[in-house]
C-alpha cells in the first residue's frame, strides 16, 4: 500500500494497459522479446494472410521461424507473447493488491472502477496466455496465488477470467468521458467475455454475453470501414477495445507498427499481404482499399505506393497513418470491434444452428461494404447449408478483419490450420509465395513455453517441442 | 642528495649539562640560538642520555661533540637540524664488486640491493660540482679532472648515500641499500606503510617503470601479467578501452572490481584517465589481513595507487616521446564472391527450393569488408614532469597527452592530464600537501561491438564487416554514396545479398564521441602530537563528468531518407563525484630495538553522488547534416525531452590496526573496520570486518645463521572477512518508475539483504636464496563468499520489474600465487627475469533454494549450478553429421521413433544424453567453463652495456570459449550473411566430406545453430605480449648539450599468440553485448573490436 494519491492509482492502471500498445520502448531488445507485442507475428505472419517480409530472409530470422513452424523455444517471438502478458498481469496486480487507504483524495467508486479494469486487463492477459501457451502459471495475489514455477491447467486459467470478467462487468462503467476512452468498459468485458466462450465453443454463453454487452454499449458499425483504421473512428461506436495512440506526445504516445508495417524504403515493410489473401477477396469489396497498398495505390500524401517494395506486391494500410514520423504513429490497435462481434454472434449461432440469425449477424457486416461500395457487390449471403453458411462466415472474417490479428487463431480454432497452412510446393521465401516451411503440425495448436522461462522456473515444455 | 651547508654558523652555546635527555639538550640549543631540530620520532631511544660542557661553541662544534661515536648524523639546512643515522659506512657501504686497471673517464652501475638497476642516482665528484646522473640500466660515466680527487659521491633519494674511493679503478659497481628506518625498504599499505620484512599480508607491487614500459595508455592493461594472482582482460581492443581487472578470480555474482584507491582517494571507475606515467608504484592487496581494513569495499581485492612525488635537491625534468602504429593482429578469412553464391545455391538445393541465385560472380564486386575498415593506428605519446625541491617543500608536476587513432576507421582516443604535487613541512610538527590530477579525455567509439542488440548501443562496425557479402560494393556506382542494401542494379534479385549495413557507413556516421572531466584531488595536513604519535586528515574528491552528445542525421545513400523530424539530438551529461574525508591517528614506536609496535585508528566518511541529465530535440532540417555548428539543441525545431535522476551511496566508518614485531622476527598484525552503509536498510546496515595475520622471518633465527644462502625467509598466514557493498544503490526498497506516464515497479526490493561477506584465509611464505638473486613468493588462498547477494531468477513471468535480492548464493576461490624472480649482474651484463602464475579453482558452492540458474546471452547459455565453476556453458552435445538417411533412420528410441525426425543428411547429430529417446532441453549439458584455470607470465630484462632488452610473455590455459560470432556467421543462417572460409572448405557436401561442420541450409529444421559444443573453442593462449630494446646514449656526449640521460627505445605489442582459438582473439572474449551479465558472461566471444600488433619508438630525456 503504497501509492498515496488518486493520481498514483491512476497511474498504476494506465501501467497495465501499457503491455498493449505498440509504443516505442526506446529500444529493439528484440532477443528478449522486449521490443514491441507479437499479435500481429501470430494472428498474421503464422497465417495464410501474410509474409514475414523486412529485409530479406533474415531480418528478424525468429519471426521466419515462426511463419515457416520451425519454432524453437528460444525463439524470442514466443518470448515476447509471454513477457508482455505477464508485465500486464503483474502491472494489474500491483494495483489490484492495493487498499487504497493511504489515498484520501481516491473515492471509493475510482477506487472500484480502477479495479474493475484491472480484473479486465487481467482476464485479457490471461486470454492471450491460455490460447497461445494452454497451461500457465496463475498468479493471482489476492488469492495467495504467486507460484510461478507450476503451470495451472487450462480449466482453472479460465475459471479465473471468467471470475476477472464478472468483477469488471459489474464494476465498470459503460463509457468515459471521451479523454478516456481507451479504458475497458463493461461492454467491453463483456465483449471478451463473448470471445472467451467462442474459443471455448460455449457457443450460448457466447451470445448471452455478446447481448449484454449490446445492451451496454449501443454498438454500431461506423457508416465507413476505413474510418476504422484511419484515426477517425476512435472513439466511435464500433470500437469496443483498442490500445490508444496518440502522435506528437511527450514522452512518445504514438505507434511504432507505423514503421513496422510501412513499405521497405519509407518503413521496415513488415507483414505483407499475400496473394492469396487478396484473391479472397470478392470483386469489388471495398474493403481491400483500407486493408492493403496495391498497385495503382496512393500514399497517404498522394505520392505513388511503389510496388517494388513488397516481395509480394502489398503493404499492409490498416492502422497505418501519415509516414511523418514514422515512428509516432497516432492511429489505435483495434483489439475489439463490433463488426469481430457480429461474426462471432453469426457464427454462435450458426453452431446452435439458427442460420436465420447467423445470416442477420453476418449481412449487417456485408451491407455496410456493399454501402461503401455503392452498391452492387457483396450480395447477401442467402445459402441455407450450414457448411456454406460457415463457409461464408470464414471468408467473411479473413476480408473484414484482416490484419487485425485475428486470422491464425481462427484457423485453429476451425481445425483449418492443418490444411490450409500446410508445406506448400510453390513455397519460395525469396519471391513472396508464402513459405509454411515443414507446415502446420497438431503441436503447434500451443506455442512452446519459452526456453527461458522453462529454464528459470522449472516449467513443463509443450509436448513437441 | 641533502646539501650540507658549509658556512659555520656564527651563534655561540653554552652549555653544561650531565646525563641529561639528548631531547633536554636539543631544546637548549633551540633557546639560545633559534635552531630548530627534525628528526623521525624513532631515530633514537628516548633515554638517550648525554653529557656536555662547552662555551660559545658554534653549532658545529656541539653536535659533533653530542653525536661523536653516535649512529647519528645531521645537517644544517638554514635554521633547521636535520638528524638522521649515519651512513654506517663500514658495515653495509657500497659494496665494491669489481674493479679495472686506471683509465678515465670512470664508468660503472649503481643497483640496489637487489642488482636491480638505479635509475636517477646523482653521481660526483667529493668537494666538486663535477656529477651525473645514472641512466636508466644504472650506468654511469664521468670524466675525472686530474685535480680534483679521487673520492666520487653516490646519493639518491630513499637511499643511503656512500663514498667510493676509485683512485686506480676504471669500472666499479655500486649498490645502494635502502635508507629509511633500518636500512630497509618501506611498502605502503593500508592507510600507510610498512618496513617490508615486518609485512605479514599478502599484497604485490608494481613499479611505475614496468607499467610505462607496456605502452598501455590505460593503467588497467598496463597491470596485465605484472602480478601474480591479477587478472587482466581487455573488453575490446577500442582506444579508451577500460581493462578488467580481476584479483584472486570472480568472487561474486555482483561487481568484481578491486577497490582503487589512488593516493589515499578511492575512486569509482574511469581508470583511463590516470597516466601509468604518473604512477610512482602500484600495490596489490591480496589477502584479507592486506585489505580487510577497507571494509565494505574490500571483497574483490585492493589496488592502491601511488603517484610520483618530488625528491629534495633533485630537480629534475623528465620528458618521454613516443610514436606507434598499429594493425590489426587477425582477420578471419571469408569466402569470396563465387564461393557465397555457390554455398547460397547448395543451401537452396539442400531445403528443396527451386530459386537459384543466377548471378555471374565474375561480374560482381568481391569487397573484403574488412580491409574496408582496419586502417593503420597511429598513438603518439607526451609526458613532460619537473620536480624537485628542498627538505621542507617538494613539488612534482606534469603534463601528458595521449593521442590514439584506433585501426578502425574514424575510431580514436586522446586524453590532456595534468598532475600537481606539493608537499610542505610547515613547522616542524606540521607537514601539509596536495596531489591534483586533472584530465580531459575524449573517446570516439564506432560501435564496434555486436549486433546493438543492447539499449543504447550501436550496430557493431566489425559485425557488419564480418556479415556483409563480399559481393556488395563499397560505393553504390549509381549514385557514388556509400552502398546500404545490395545496389538493386547490380543483382537478378537484391535480397540474396542479405539487409546488412555498410561498417563503413556506421564507423564514419554512427559514432558516439564521449567527452569526460575529471579532478581526482587530495589535500591533507598531517601533524605530530607526540613522540611517534602522527594525526593525518585527508579530504578528497573524485570528480567528473560525463558527456556526449550524438547527432542522428541523415547517411548519405542510406536506406532511409530522414525527414526532418527523424533527425535528432541526444545529448546527456552525466555527473559523478566521490568526497571523502579520512582521519588516520598513528602510533608507532620501536622500543629497545625489540619491540616495533603500530597502532592505527582511523574514521572515514565516503559519500558518492551520480547526477544523470539527458535531453534530446528533434526537427532539423537538412543543412544540419553537414554542419556541426547546427548540430545543437536550440536549433531543433521539434519535439523536446529532457529526463534525469540522482544515486547517491555513503559509507562511515571506523577502523583500527595493531601490528607488533618481536625482534623482527615475529610478526602479528589484526585489524577491525566497521562500516556503516546507506545500501542497506536499518536494521542490517552496520557490519564488521575483522582480520589477523602472523608472520615469522625465520632467516633471522640464530640457528639459521650457518645456512649461507638463505637469506631471507618469512612464513606468513592470514585469515579476515571482507564485504561487498556494491549490490546497487537501493536493493532494500522497491522503486517505482513513471516513465511513460504510468507508474509501474522498476524493481523490487527486500529489507532484509545483508551484507555478502567473504572470508579469506591466506598461506605464504617469502623467500631469497643466493645472495639474493633468487627471490621467491608463494601464497595460497581460500576465498569463500556467502551471502551473495543475487536477483535471479529473473523471470518475465514475474513482470518486467527487476526481482528483488536475497542473500542467496556462496563460491569460493582457491589458488596460488607464485612469483619467483631470478636477477644477477656481472660485468656488463644484467639480467632479471620475473616469472607468475596464477592458478584459480572457482566453484559455485550454493545457490539460492538450490537451483541452477541458466542465463542467455545471445545464443550462449551460461549455467550456474553448485558445484560447477561460475560461467559454464550449457548446451548440447554433437556426436558427429548425419552422413545419409540411413543414420538418421537407426537414429531412434526403443519404441523405433525417430530422435531426430527433422533432420536430413548433413544435419548435426546431437546426443541424447539422458538417453530417454527424446532429444530435447534435458540433454543440455556443461559443454565448457569460461574461466581460466591457470594464467602465467615471464617478464624478463637483460642489459648489455648500453643496450636493454625486456621481453614479456603472458599465457593462459583450462578456459573454453563459447564463440557466437561463428554461431552467427558460421551457422549459414538465412540472413544472406558472409561466412568464414573455414565453413566453406570443411562443410558437409556429401557423403564423408566432414563429421563437424553441417550442410549449408537455410530451413535448418533440425536446428543445427541450437547452443551446442559446435561453438566451443579452446580458450588458451600465450602470448608474446612486449618487446622493447632500448638505448642508452653516452653520458659524456649528452653532458656537453646539457642533457643528463639520453634512452631511445623500440618496442612491439601483441607481436605473436600461439592459440588454438579461431575467433578473433582469445583474449577479448568479454563485450558490450555482456555488459548486464558482467562476469557471468566472461567467454563468450560476441565479435567485437580486435587488438592490435603495434610498433613503437619513443625516446626518454633527463635534464
Amino acid at each position: 500500500n503504497v501509492f498515496t494519491q488518486a493520481g498514483d492509482f491512476l497511474l498504476a492502471i494506465d501501467a497495465a494497459y501499457e503491455p498493449l500498445t505498440n509504443r516505442w520502448r526506446g529500444s529493439w531488445d528484440w532477443d528478449a522479446g522486449a521490443a514491441i507485442p507479437r499479435d500481429w507475428v501470430t494472428g498474421d505472419v503464422m497465417s495464410d494472410d501474410a509474409v514475414k517480409g523486412g529485409g530479406g530472409l533474415g531480418d528478424q530470422e525468429d519471426m521466419r521461424r515462426m511463419q515457416t513452424f520451425a519454432i524453437f523455444p528460444t525463439n524470442n517471438n514466443v518470448l515476447g507473447i509471454w513477457r508482455f502478458n505477464y508485465k500486464g498481469i503483474n502491472a494489474a496486480n500491483t494495483v489490484l493488491q492495493q487498499d487504497g487507504l493511504k489515498a484520501p483524495d481516491l473515492n471509493d467508486a475510482t477506487l472500484k472502477r480502477i479495479k474493475g479494469e484491472a480484473c479486465f486487463l487481467r482476464a485479457f492477459y490471461y486470454f492471450r496466455l491460455v490460447i497461445n501457451f494452454g497451461a500457465v502459471p496463475l498468479l493471482i495475489p489476492e488469492k495467495g496465488l504467486n507460484d510461478n514455477t507450476k503451470r495451472n491447467s487450462v480449466d482453472e486459467v479460465y475459471a479465473q477470467i471468467d471470475e476477472d470478467l464478472k468483477t469488471a462487468a459489474s464494476v465498470l462503467p459503460a463509457s468515459y468521458a471521451v479523454t478516456d476512452y481507451q479504458r475497458a468498459t463493461s461492454g467491453a468485458a463483456h465483449a471478451l467475455w463473448a470471445k472467451t466462450y467462442l474459443y471455448r465453443k460455449l457457443w450460448q454463453k457466447c451470445l448471452d454475453e455478446i447481448t449484454l454487452a449490446e445492451n451496454t454499449g449501443n454498438y454500431a458499425l461506423l457508416p465507413k470501414y476505413a474510418d476504422n483504421f484511419n484515426g477517425s473512428g476512435e472513439k466511435g461506436s464500433e470500437l469496443i477495445f483498442a490500445s490508444r495512440h496518440d502522435a506528437g506526445k511527450t514522452p512518445s504516445q504514438g505507434s511504432i507498427l507505423n514503421a513496422v508495417f510501412a513499405p521497405r524504403g519509407i518503413g521496415w515493410g513488415f507483414n505483407l499481404p499475400t496473394q492469396d489473401l487478396v484473391n479472397e477477396y470478392e470483386a469489388g469489396d471495398p474493403r481491400i482499399k483500407a486493408t492493403l497498398f496495391k498497385a495503382g495505390d496512393t500514399y497517404f500524401d498522394g505520392t505513388a505506393f511503389d510496388v517494388s517494395a513488397s516481395l509480394t506486391g502489398y503493404c499492409v494500410k490498416k492502422f497505418l497513418g501519415n509516414f511523418n514520423p514514422l515512428d509516432d504513429g497516432g492511429i489505435d490497435y483495434v483489439y475489439i470491434r463490433y463488426a469481430d462481434v457480429l461474426l462471432w454472434k453469426s457464427e454462435a449461432y450458426l453452431q446452435l444452428n439458427d442460420l436465420n440469425n447467423a445470416k442477420a449477424a453476418l449481412e449487417i457486416v456485408r451491407a455496410r461494404a456493399r454501402a461503401n461500395a455503392g452498391g452492387g457487390v457483396l450480395p447477401p449471403v442467402t445459402t441455407g447449408n450450414k457448411n456454406d453458411l460457415l463457409t461464408a462466415i470464414q471468408h467473411e472474417r479473413r476480408v473484414e478483419l484482416a490484419f487485425e490479428g485475428h486470422r491464425y487463431y481462427d484457423l485453429v480454432r476451425w481445425g483449418l490450420a492443418a490444411t490450409v497452412l500446410a508445406k506448400s510446393a510453390l513455397a519460395n521465401p525469396l519471391t513472396g509465395y508464402k513459405d509454411y516451411g515443414e507446415g502446420w503440425q497438431p503441436k503447434n495448436a500451443l506455442l512452446p513455453i519459452p526456453q527461458r522461462e522453462a529454464d528459470l522456473l522449472g516449467l513443463s515444455q509443450n509436448s513437441g517441442y | 642528495c641533502l646539501h650540507v651547508s658549509a658556512n659555520v654558523h656564527a651563534q655561540k652555546i653554552t652549555l653544561q649539562e650531565k646525563n641529561t635527555p639528548l631531547s633536554n639538550v636539543f631544546r637548549q640549543i633551540k633557546k639560545q640560538t633559534g635552531f630548530v631540530f627534525w628528526y623521525e620520532d624513532n631515530l633514537f631511544d628516548g633515554k638517550r642520555k648525554v653529557n656536555i660542557d662547552v662555551k660559545d661553541a658554534s653549532i658545529e662544534t656541539v653536535l659533533n661533540l653530542l653525536l661523536k661515536n653516535d649512529d647519528l648524523t645531521y645537517e644544517i639546512i638554514n635554521k633547521t637540524v636535520v638528524l638522521k643515522r649515519r651512513p654506517v659506512v663500514t658495515a653495509v657501504p657500497a659494496k665494491i664488486v669489481e674493479q679495472k686497471p686506471v683509465a678515465k673517464p670512470v664508468k660503472g652501475r649503481v643497483t640496489d640491493e637487489d642488482g636491480k638497476p638505479l635509475e636517477g642516482v646523482s653521481v660526483s665528484i667529493k668537494g666538486t660540482s663535477i656529477g651525473t646522473t645514472t641512466r636508466a640500466n644504472g650506468e654511469f660515466e664521468l670524466e675525472i679532472p686530474d685535480n680534483s680527487g679521487n673520492v666520487l659521491l653516490f646519493s639518491f633519494v630513499g637511499r643511503l648515500s656512500v663514498e667510493v674511493n676509485i683512485s686506480g679503478k676504471s669500472f666499479i659497481k655500486v649498490q645502494l641499500m635502502n635508507a629509511g628506518e633500518q636500512q630497509e625498504q618501506v611498502t605502503i599499505i593500508a592507510y600507510g606503510s610498512q618496513r617490508k620484512s615486518l609485512v605479514t599480508a599478502a599484497a604485490s607491487s608494481v613499479k611505475g617503470g614496468e607499467l610505462v614500459r607496456t605502452q598501455s595508455a590505460d593503467l588497467g592493461s598496463a597491470l596485465q601479467g605484472m602480478a601474480a594472482g591479477v587478472t587482466v582482460t581487455s573488453p575490446t581492443g577500442a582506444p579508451g578501452t577500460e581493462a578488467v581487472v580481476r584479483i584472486r578470480g570472480i568472487g561474486t555474482l555482483n561487481n568484481n572490481n578491486p577497490l582503487y584507491i589512488i593516493d589515499g582517494i578511492p575512486v569509482n571507475s574511469g581508470l583511463t584517465t590516470i597516466s601509468p606515467s604518473d604512477i610512482e608504484s602500484v600495490e596489490i592487496l591480496k589477502d584479507a589481513s592486506a585489505a580487510s581494513i577497507y571494509g565494505a569495499r574490500a571483497a574483490n581485492g585492493v589496488i592502491l595507487v601511488t603517484t610520483k612525488s618530488g625528491a629534495a635537491g633533485k630537480n629534475m625534468i623528465n620528458i618521454d616521446a613516443s610514436l606507434g602504429i598499429a594493425a590489426v593482429s587477425h582477420e578471419p578469412k571469408m569466402v569470396n564472391t563465387s564461393q557465397y553464391i555457390q554455398l547460397q545455391n547448395e543451401a537452396f538445393a539442400n531445403d528443396g527450393n527451386s530459386n537459384r541465385n543466377t548471378d555471374d560472380p565474375a561480374k560482381l564486386p568481391n569487397t573484403n569488408w574488412q580491409d574496408v575498415i582496419y586502417r593503420q593506428g597511429i598513438t603518439q605519446k607526451y609526458n613532460a614532469s619537473f620536480s624537485g625541491g628542498n627538505d621542507k617543500t617538494r613539488y612534482y608536476i606534469s603534463g601528458n597527452t595521449v593521442d590514439q587513432k584506433g585501426i578502425i576507421v574514424n575510431s580514436y582516443f586522446k586524453r590532456y592530464g595534468i598532475r600537481t604535487n606539493v608537499v610542505s613541512d610547515v613547522k616542524s610538527w606540521f607537514r601539509i600537501g596536495e596531489n591534483i590530477n586533472i584530465t580531459f579525455d575524449r573517446n570516439q567509439s564506432v560501435g564496434a561491438s555486436g549486433d546493438g542488440g543492447r539499449a543504447g548501443s550501436l550496430p557493431g562496425v566489425v559485425r557488419y564487416a564480418l556479415i556483409r557479402p563480399n559481393a556488395i560494393p563499397v560505393y553504390d556506382p549509381a549514385t557514388g554514396l556509400l552502398s546500404d542494401l545490395p545496389p538493386a542494379s547490380l543483382y537478378k534479385n537484391p535480397n540474396l545479398y542479405g539487409d546488412g549495413k555498410n561498417p563503413l557507413a556506421i564507423a564514419l556516421y554512427r559514432n558516439n564521441t564521449l567527452n569526460r572531466y575529471r579532478l581526482v584531488g587530495d589535500v591533507f595536513a598531517e601533524a605530530k602530537l607526540l613522540k611517534g604519535l602522527k594525526l593525518r586528515t585527508d579530504f578528497g574528491l573524485d570528480y567528473y563528468t560525463n558527456e556526449q552528445q550524438t547527432y542522428t542525421g541523415q547517411i548519405p545513400g542510406d536506406r532511409t531518407t530522414l525527414t526532418d523530424l527523424n533527425r535528432s539530438v541526444d545529448k546527456f551529461r552525466n555527473r559523478f563525484n566521490t568526497l571523502n574525508w579520512t582521519n588516520v591517528l598513528t602510533y608507532s614506536r620501536n622500543i629497545k630495538d625489540d619491540h616495533d609496535v603500530n597502532i592505527t585508528a582511523g574514521t572515514e566518511y565516503v559519500a558518492y553522488t551520480a547526477d544523470y541529465l539527458s535531453a534530446s530535440r528533434n526537427g532539423y532540417d537538412a543543412r544540419s547534416d553537414n554542419n556541426g555548428d547546427l548540430q545543437y539543441l536550440v536549433y531543433g525545431t521539434g519535439q523536446q525531452f529532457a529526463d534525469g535522476v540522482k544515486q547517491q551511496w555513503a559509507l562511515m566508518s571506523y577502523f583500527g590496526r595493531a601490528s607488533y614485531a618481536f625482534q623482527g622476527k615475529y610478526l602479528a598484525t589484526a585489524s577491525l573496520r566497521s562500516d556503516a552503509s546507506s545500501r542497506f536498510s536499518e536494521k542490517n546496515r552496520r557490519g564488521y570486518f575483522p582480520s589477523f595475520s602472523l608472520g615469522w622471518n625465520v632467516a633471522r633465527e640464530s640457528f639459521m645463521k650457518s645456512i649461507t644462502w638463505m637469506n631471507d625467509l618469512k612464513i606468513r598466514g592470514s585469515w579476515g572477512r571482507l564485504g561487498n557493498q556494491e549490490i546497487g544503490f537501493y536493493p532494500f526498497s522497491t522503486i517505482y518508475s513513471t516513465t511513460n506516464n504510468v507508474l509501474q515497479v522498476v524493481s523490487k526490493g527486500n529489507p532484509d539483504v545483508k551484507w555478502e561477506s567473504t572470508e579469506q584465509t591466506n598461506i605464504g611464505f617469502d623467500a631469497a636464496i643466493l645472495n639474493r638473486r633468487v627471490k621467491v613468493s608463494v601464497d595460497y588462498y581460500i576465498k569463500n563468499t556467502s551471502d551473495i547477494l543475487i536477483q535471479l531468477p529473473v523471470s518475465f513471468t514475474n513482470g518486467d520489474a527487476a526481482p528483488p535480492y536475497v542473500n542467496g548464493a556462496g563460491m569460493r576461490n582457491r589458488g596460488l600465487d607464485v612469483t619467483v624472480n631470478y636477477s644477477q649482474a656481472h660485468n656488463d651484463w644484467n639480467w632479471n627475469v620475473t616469472g607468475n602464475v596464477t592458478t584459480v579453482n572457482n566453484q559455485v558452492t550454493s545457490l539460492y533454494k538450490s537451483k541452477e540458474q541458466l542465463i542467455s546471452a545471445g545464443n550462449g547459455l551460461i549455467l550456474l549450478k553448485e558445484g560447477e565453476s561460475v560461467s559454464s556453458f550449457y548446451g548440447y552435445k554433437t556426436a558427429g553429421i548425419f552422413q545419409n538417411q540411413n543414420e538418421i533412420d537407426s537414429y531412434k528410441d526403443k519404441n523405433g521413433n525417430l530422435i531426430q525426425p527433422n533432420a536430413k543428411p548433413g544435419d548435426i547429430k546431437f546426443a541424447d544424453i539422458n538417453n530417454d529417446g527424446v532429444l530435447d532441453d534435458k540433454d543440455r549439458s556443461i559443454i565448457g567453463h569460461g574461466l581460466p584455470k591457470f594464467l602465467y607470465s615471464i617478464n624478463g630484462t637483460v642489459a648489455y652495456k648500453h643496450f636493454d632488452l625486456n621481453v614479456f610473455v603472458n599465457g593462459v590455459s583450462g578456459n573454453q570459449i563459447y564463440n557466437e560470432v561463428d554461431n552467427i556467421i558460421n551457422s549459414f543462417d538465412s540472413r544472406g550473411f558472409n561466412t568464414k572460409l573455414d565453413f566453406y572448405n570443411n562443410r558437409w557436401h556429401g557423403e564423408g566430406t566432414s563429421n563437424k561442420i553441417p550442410r549449408a541450409t537455410y530451413l535448418d529444421g533440425n536446428n543445427n545453430r541450437r547452443t551446442s559444443d559446435r561453438y566451443i573453442e579452446s580458450g588458451a593462449y600465450v602470448r608474446l605480449k612486449n618487446v622493447v630494446l632500448g638505448y642508452n646514449f653516452s653520458q659524456k656526449k649528452l653532458q656537453t648539450i646539457g642533457i643528463t640521460n639520453a634512452r631511445l627505445f623500440v618496442s612491439a605489442q601483441n607481436l605473436a599468440t600461439i592459440t588454438r582459438y579461431k575467433g578473433a582473439d582469445p583474449e577479448l572474449y568479454t563485450n558490450d553485448n555482456l555488459a548486464n551479465y558482467g562476469d557471468l558472461g566472461i567467454g563468450i566471444d560476441m565479435g567485437t573490436y580486435p587488438p592490435a600488433r603495434s610498433f613503437t619508438v619513443g625516446i626518454q630525456l633527463n635534464f
